[in-house]
């Protein structure tokens, strides 16, 4: 166990090395993403304060249908956790690359495998752990529980995460002794997503939208009381949630069987865990390690080569290289293409909201066809946050084949555009068509609105391309510390403004249009049309070209 | 072939080379000798333009690196010492993708792309993923690739790092040749025996200045005849004072 003391400590000792040495930009993103983080909190803490109100002034049933919520909610979580954790475990169990050096020391396998359950923990529960925190203080908040309450979450959530885990590491270290390879990994990465991009349709598709009719609220209510679930009595949800509604009530008896029952399990379970790791680990670890089988050497043939040569387009050798070698490592890695399942997840609810979209009179079909075209660009500017903006951090170590080769860093940077409009703008065509359809809207919006959003795209792309590249994040792990970082901070806002900006100065001419649609009178006034369409002009212009002139400038001056 | 005149690079207020100027002409091997930190990886990097000079220029075969960078780059070849590349391609598609970025027409590549696989023994992996390729693998594939385009100037840092023996001696025999056919081979190493045999002439550098200069046999003359290459450059850098503490050890 000093062992495993003296892991943690490092890792403590990183973390705050990690803000004693962080730079003054880190401290800006990490006071924006708190305050962004203490917003969310409140938001949450507020919807289940009201929620839990309104439960509890149903007569007779309302304390009895707040249970069942909470143990819903455990529930719902218990199963999410175990799915991270074994996600997560293949990260830090198997391919970390601190694994290399705490194995080649004199530590035993239990040793570091005991921290890495622990920091396997810390990854998958801590966001849990922030959306359980409001929920359960606005539950002690309507209860009006005593202080001893809060401290009683964490003292019960600990047993809790312990067995999730537990099950989740399990389930991953028998996995890999069975087939140890990173395509373990990549499946249930991929298996994960679908789950998610499942569970996203499913609420969705369930319109819960429609609780706020008091009648289906009641229909919801006595559907809750009457189905029942008598396995959850042997669930972890159960015993946590009977152990924490038991404290609120001051049921210390109660309150502390639950917790005894949870403890007990979760130490045992966690033995388990580690008396069976101590026995496969290191084979599974071993196995990953090592590279695929050998094959034969294959015959390149004729038809292979004409495929690449006319492959893509028609663009110069080099530029074709660059666009091949882009498409083919997309493909190929799977926590790249996998996010295109949640893309069409986004598109399908996307379409889903506007079809169910109540609206009865022109007035207001006409201004939500508007307003679409900027939550369109909303979605847009999120997507090339997620597929355009890491484009040049992506070659990562790589990026002096580049530098070290013939071809301009002009050329370098239009590829990664050129690569990144084409698939946008089927996106983008897809969500603007589709979503007038729905709205049926006239010709005339029809062809305005699918102009605007290709020229959105345009300027979108060049400022994700452009700002990806004068804000370039080679020494990263994952995609995502690329998206959060400062300048995918500043890029979502200027995009915003951006689509803010397109919006504002179509908003005129749309709204002379439509006063000629009801009244039947022209209000066209050219003179401003003019003036607008200039501005218009100067502004796609601007963001097409300052952001790729800029990016191009940083590439040339970058020392790597 | 490759002039480096009066250059100066600083990062802060740390000068990691201080007014260099070489001049190496067509064919030569010059072997780039130094302590850790003395500036050598530094000074290759600005030859091939990933880093820019504070102050001075290189000239590749008459063109600077800073103002034709295109031109000076479609005849160089660098080999670094740790070749990062892109790990979700396969050998082959690598060597296509290299091709195709320095223009050599389809069939040449075609032709020159199994020669290459052969020649490094990578046949059998030319298909799988780089992801699955040993060090010792990924530096001859980046060779490969240096020697599909036909470089009129190769930049090498510690090029045998990771090669098996016989893959040293492949290599070693390689740009000898490539030297008789007017390749000029500009090559950093810690591997003092290799700079003795393959070099023609050899430059200490240590911090950011060159100490010494010359062939083997002239610094031999100038500095200590009866010393090898490693004496003498344990005696210009300073290595000799370990000698004392060694004896504790």
């Amino acid at each position: 166990m000093r062992d495993v003391i003296l892991l943690i400590k490092i890792k403590l000792k990183m973390l705050l090395n990690g803000i004693r040495f962080a730079s003054g930009g880190k401290w800006i993103k990490v006071t924006i993403l708190s305050l962004i983080g203490a917003s969310f909190t409140w938001g949450l803490y507020v919807l289940f304060y009201r929620i839990l109100v309104y439960l509890k002034g149903v007569p007779l049933l309302g304390p009895f249908l707040i249970v069942r919520l909470i143990s819903m909610i455990f529930l719902v979580f218990f199963v999410m956790l175990v799915f991270s954790n074994i996600i997560t475990a293949f990260s830090t169990i198997y391919f970390s690359s601190d694994l290399n050096l705490l194995l080649l020391t004199p530590l035993s396998f239990r040793s570091v495998f005991i921290f890495k359950f622990f920091e396997t923990m810390f990854y998958s529960n801590w966001m849990v752990l922030f959306f359980l925190l409001p929920v359960l203080a606005a539950y002690a908040n309507i209860n009006s529980a005593l202080f001893t309450f809060y401290l009683w979450i964490f003292v019960a959530l600990f047993p809790y995460f312990v067995i999730c885990t537990s099950i989740g590491i399990l389930l991953s270290v028998v996995l890999m002794r069975l087939f140890p390879s990173k395509k373990t990994r990549d499946i249930f990465l991929v298996l994960g997503i679908v789950l998610g991009a499942s569970t996203y349709l499913l609420v969705r598709f369930l319109q819960p939208e429609k609780l706020v009719n008091p009648d289906v609220m009641m229909g919801v209510m006595q559907y809750l009381v009457t189905v029942k679930t008598p396995m959850t009595k042997f669930a972890p949800s159960f015993w946590i949630t009977q152990s924490i509604v038991s404290m609120v009530k001051y049921n210390l008896g109660r309150s502390f069987f639950y917790l005894g029952i949870l403890s007990v399990s979760a130490f045992l379970i966690s033995l388990v865990t580690v008396l069976i790791a101590q026995k496969i680990y290191y084979t599974g670890w071993a196995g990953a390690q090592e590279g695929g089988k050998k094959k034969k050497p294959k015959v390149y043939n004729s038809k292979h080569r004409i495929k690449e040569s006319r492959f893509p387009f028609r663009f110069s050798g080099p530029m074709r290289a660059l666009l091949a070698k882009d498409i083919k490592t997309f493909f190929r890695e799977t926590s790249q293409w996998s996010q295109l399942l949640l893309l069409g997840t986004l598109i399908i609810v996307y379409l889903y909201n506007i079809y169910k979209l109540p609206l009865p009179y022109f007035y207001l079909k006409s201004i939500i066809s508007f307003l679409n075209i900027g939550v369109a660009g909303f979605v847009l500017a999120s997507v090339a946050l997620r597929f355009v903006f890491p484009a040049v951090s992506l070659e990562k170590d790589n990026f002096w084949i580049i530098r070290a080769s013939p071809i301009s860093v002009k050329k370098f940077l239009w590829e990664k555009f050129w690569i990144s409009l084409i698939p946008l703008l089927l996106l983008a065509g897809c969500l603007i068509v589709f979503s007038n359809i729905l709205l049926e809207v006239d010709r005339f919006f029809m062809i305005l609105s699918c102009a605007t959003v290709a020229i959105l795209t345009v300027g979108l792309t060049a400022l994700g391309t452009g700002m990806g590249a004068i804000f370039p994040r080679f020494n990263v792990e994952n995609i995502a510390q690329i998206e959060s970082s400062m300048g995918g901070m500043f890029y979502m806002v200027f995009s915003l403004f951006y689509v803010a900006v397109i919006l504002v100065l179509e908003a005129l001419p749309v709204r002379m249009y439509f006063f000629y649609k009801l009244s039947g009178k022209a209000f066209f006034n050219i003179k401003i049309l003019v003036i607008l369409g200039l501005i218009f002009l100067v502004v796609n212009v601007a963001v097409v070209f300052i952001p790729m002139v800029l990016g191009i400038r940083k590439i040339k001056n970058l020392e790597i | 072939m490759l002039q480096i005149i009066n250059l100066t690079k600083t990062f802060g207020s740390l000068k990691a080379i201080d007014n260099l100027n070489l001049d190496i002409p067509e064919g030569e091997i010059f072997g780039f000798l130094g302590p850790n930190g003395a500036g050598k990886t530094t000074t290759i990097k600005i030859m091939c333009g990933l880093l820019k000079p504070t102050e001075g220029k290189v000239l590749i075969d008459g063109y600077d690196i800073q103002k034709e960078p295109e031109k000076a780059k479609q005849i160089i070849g660098l080999i670094p010492d740790h070749p990062f590349i892109y790990p979700k391609l396969t050998g082959r598609e690598f060597l296509r993708f290299i091709g195709s970025l320095y223009r050599i027409p389809l069939k040449e590549q075609e032709e020159k792309i199994p020669e290459l696989f052969n020649m490094f023994e990578l046949n059998q992996w030319s298909d799988d993923l780089i992801e699955s390729y040993s060090h010792g693998m990924q530096q001859k594939l980046v060779m490969s690739g240096v020697l599909l385009h036909n470089p009129k100037v190769i930049f090498l840092d510690e090029p045998m790092v990771g090669l098996d023996p016989k893959s040293a001696r492949l290599v070693k025999e390689i740009f000898f040749n490539l030297s008789k056919r007017g390749v000029t081979i500009f090559m950093s190493t810690h591997t003092l025996e290799i700079a003795e045999k393959m070099c023609h002439r050899i430059g200490i550098i240590q911090t950011g200045k060159v100490i010494a200069l010359g062939s083997k046999e002239t610094l031999q003359e100038n500095i200590s005849p009866d010393k090898n290459l490693e004496d003498i450059f344990l005696e210009l850098t300073g290595g000799t004072e370990y000698a004392e503490l060694l004896k504790y050890l």
